[in-house]
């Protein structure tokens, strides 16, 4: 029997600001669609602006749920512009929209996070499709590839089932006495905090 | 709760394979590959022989490359299924028709059950 609970799709965004790198999920094993898109301004402006290619991303694809790198406080203006445009889309479909930290990235892959483009080979490894994308490894003086991008939102999703799976079987491992004491300490450290009397539920 | 799949899975295939929309344009014989993105993004339902040719290029049935409408129309014919056994229990049947009836119902139980690849039978 297939674990259903898990096979969820969704679309991975690596947003930049001059372009986005997607991958959608079916499931943690299964890759359906990844590109990157382009809404640069200038000589080279691309006509299509980049909500619209969001759009059409969710429209085609109906994930279930969005998912998004957590950055450093510091960011382009045009990616805080794009990441609003996004929120505000998802929402407007009734998409959740989900945020992966670093560390949930570097949690998922174990001994790989010293750079990125080991996280990249190691994606390339599990997902054959993507290892004619990888792009080669970065010199010092050289920017991020175009295609990181792809890499990059590939590692979200690749996080965000990981933290998935923990927490399913952490739910499943909890046996009912564990539990009961892992709700009692919570409330009880609330209490101590001042927030809320501790309750016993059992 | 299982996800709805997509309707098909002929970009995320060929996408695999490398190829380019107009190489496969060119495999299934045809000039341009407007057509193909027009399936490939769900605008339109491309008829039974592309379906083929689609399994032949790929490899895969046609019933996974279109797992979308496979969920739907089995789900349809669930519901249809179940509704032609009430309507032929409801049925008083006639005295010649009564066999004929029973073998019916008895096609419609075995096809209820789900059907099992490479399902192992046990041997006395």
């Amino acid at each position: 029997m297939t674990d259903q609970s898990n096979d969820k799709r969704v679309l991975a965004l690596d947003v930049h600001p001059r372009s986005f790198g997607f991958v959608l999920f079916e499931g943690p094993n299964q890759m359906l669609d990844w590109g990157l898109r382009s809404f640069r301004t200038g000589v080279n402006a691309v006509k299509i602006p980049a909500a619209t290619k969001f759009l059409a991303l969710l429209d085609e694809f109906r994930p279930s749920a969005v998912l998004i790198g957590e950055r450093p406080a510091r960011r382009a203006a045009k990616q805080i512009k794009m990441l609003a445009t996004i929120k505000r889309q998802a929402r407007r479909r009734r998409i959740p929209v989900r945020f992966i930290s670093r560390r949930d990235v570097n949690r998922a892959f174990v001994g790989f996070h010293s750079n990125k483009y080991e996280v990249a080979s190691a994606l390339a490894r599990q997902f054959p499709d993507l290892a004619l994308r990888l792009p080669p490894k970065r010199k010092c003086w050289e920017t991020e590839h175009y295609r990181m991008g792809i890499f990059d939102a590939a590692a979200l999703g690749v996080a965000y089932f990981a933290r998935r799976r923990t927490r399913l079987s952490t739910a499943l491992v909890d046996d009912p006495a564990t539990l009961q004491t892992r709700v009692y300490n919570s409330a009880k450290k609330n209490h101590s905090a001042g927030e809320l009397e501790p309750v016993s539920t059992f | 709760m299982a996800t709805q799949r997509l309707e098909n899975y002929l970009r995320t295939h060929r996408k695999r394979s490398g190829l380019t929309q107009r190489e496969i344009a060119f495999l299934l014989g045809w000039k341009t590959a407007g057509s193909l993105g027009r399936y490939e993004k769900r605008r339109r339902l491309p008829p039974l022989k592309t379906a083929l040719a689609c399994e032949e290029i790929f490899g895969v049935p046609v019933s996974e490359l279109f797992a979308g409408i496979r969920q739907e129309v089995s789900r349809d014919i669930g519901k249809r299924r179940v509704e032609l056994r009430a309507r032929l229990q409801t049925k008083p049947p006639k005295a010649h028709g009564a066999r004929m009836t029973a073998h019916k119902l008895h096609w419609l139980d075995d096809r209820e059950r789900p059907v099992v690849a490479n399902q192992n039978v046990a041997t006395a």
